[in-house]
């Protein structure tokens, strides 16, 4: 038997507050259908070692690094692939992250594989800043050769944008007017080959700077990097 | 002192002179990356590729490897390829450099699945399970699914090694495929793509796997609850 006082409590409750509870409910269903059906997937590409499962780890967990048995630690080298299929949000965009890769020359038929199964609308490539010059302009020709050759003619394949992060600047950029010269010049590099790419030049592209060193205590330059990754795929 | 022979001394000893083809996946210290080689062990027209090994899921699989320091896997993958199939049978170990990285090595002996090469395979695995463990037996009725354990090292863990190892000879005797993997090293080896996906009537699943408390507890929850539904049976 439900006591009387509780039907009118409830009664009450309704005549005031239903119509907000019924949207309130209905824009909660909302924004979890347009979560389920907005997601999109992206990849993180990049040679080994130039901090991917970093980044993926940044992106899910908040950290660039794991704590196991209370000591802090990067991330271990991966081998083959890694499903994470983890929903993420960047710049208000839900994505999700689908594979970590291995970037090993030996491994990058993994990345065709992916590419056509996860079919990203985005590609995050992480490239070692560290790297001279000249071994720089081998991993931006590496770009177009195993992942952007997918892409060639194929505009359907829905891939939107490519950030190029430009890892460990805490060990290469020792000023600001340095990290603005050494993105630029990755940037005409990269650019000077999409030209020869008509069928790509609808690709928004961006480069940044970036940073997942496990002995410090915020990522802003990823944060930044991140926040335009996630509008260009707005 | 003669040291004990490493599953890769014991797989090449067992598997070497059947096999189609050899992969090996090792690091390089130098340059800190995996290293994968492919070799051809017998006159054939067909090639495979290391783009071809990766692409099959045949490498270990993620980039959390500590769990399993110290432990190996034995395991039978059945693949196809170039309109054939093949099983490849090998091993995965995970190793510690002094530098403190933890990493997996593998190596497997890949065979044409044929009515031929099966007598070898099998053959072979027999060997390895009796070298693995001594008292090692044959078993008629072969099971499927997750073989759990409590055991903590990887010395008690060869009894169910061989009865892993066993069931797959039963398994392959009567000219069917199965995956199978003596330990689940990584979590990572249960979400693979295009591998025979969990199911609930553990005979039907298509794959025998080992699972040990010891590593299984640094496992997701989800892994977890998969392994626990298609657990067919405990070693005490």
């Amino acid at each position: 038997m439900i006591p009387i006082w509780l039907t009118s409590v409830t009664s009450w409750f309704a005549e005031k507050f239903g119509g907000k509870i019924v949207a309130f409910g209905l824009d909660k269903i909302r924004t979890k259908l347009q979560s389920v059906f907005a997601s999109r997937n992206i990849l993180i590409l990049g040679d080994s070692q130039t901090g991917k499962s970093s980044l993926i780890l940044y992106l899910t967990t908040g950290k660039p690094y794991q704590i196991e048995n209370g000591q802090i630690s990067a991330p271990e080298k991966t081998s083959g692939y890694a499903v994470v299929d983890k929903k993420v949000t960047v710049n208000d965009n839900q994505l999700v992250v689908k594979m970590d890769l291995a970037g090993e020359q030996d491994m990058r038929s993994l990345w065709k594989m992916a590419i056509e199964k996860v079919r990203p609308v985005g590609i995050i490539y992480m490239l070692n800043g560290r790297l001279e010059k000249d071994e720089l302009e081998n991993e931006i020709q590496e770009i177009f050769d195993d992942v952007l050759c997918h892409y060639e003619g194929n505009q359907g394949a829905g891939l939107e944008a490519i950030h190029l992060f430009v890892n460990f600047v805490d060990q290469w950029g020792i000023n600001n007017v340095e990290i603005r010269n050494k993105l630029r010049k990755i940037s005409q590099s990269f650019d000077k080959r999409l030209n020869s790419k008509p069928s790509l030049l609808y690709l928004r592209v961006d480069v940044s700077a970036t940073q997942f060193s496990p002995h410090k205590d915020s990522w802003i330059e990823a944060d930044r990097a991140l926040f335009s990754f996630g509008s260009d795929l707005l | 002192m003669n040291t004990p022979p490493t599953i890769f001394d014991i797989l090449e000893k067992h598997l070497s002179k059947g096999a189609s083809f050899l992969a090996t996946q090792g690091i390089d210290y130098q340059k800190n990356v995996f290293t994968l080689n492919v070799q051809q062990l017998q006159p054939s027209n067909i090639s495979i590729t290391k783009g071809d090994i990766a692409r099959v899921g045949l490498l270990p699989s993620g980039s959390k490897w500590r769990q399993g320091l110290g432990w190996y896997s034995v395991f039978g993958v059945p693949f196809q390829l170039q309109n054939k199939y093949w099983l490849a049978v090998g091993a995965e170990m995970i190793v510690k450099h002094v530098r403190g990285d933890t990493h997996p090595i593998f190596q497997a002996y890949i065979f044409e699945f044929t009515q031929e090469q099966l007598s070898l395979i099998i053959t072979g695995l027999q060997n390895i399970a009796q070298e693995i463990y001594p008292n090692s037996k044959s078993i008629r009725q072969s099971k499927t699914g997750v073989v759990f354990s409590n055991f903590q090292s990887p010395q008690k863990y060869r009894i169910v090694e061989s009865f892993i190892i066993q069931s797959a000879i039963a398994i392959y005797r009567e000219g069917q495929t199965l995956l199978f993997r003596t330990v689940i090293l990584s979590d990572e080896q249960l979400k693979k793509i295009d591998y025979p996906a969990p199911n609930f009537w553990g005979d039907k699943s298509g794959y025998l796997m080992g699972t040990t408390t010891h590593i299984q507890n640094t496992f997701t929850w989800q892994a977890r609850l998969k392994l626990f539904l298609c657990r067919t049976y405990t070693f005490k």
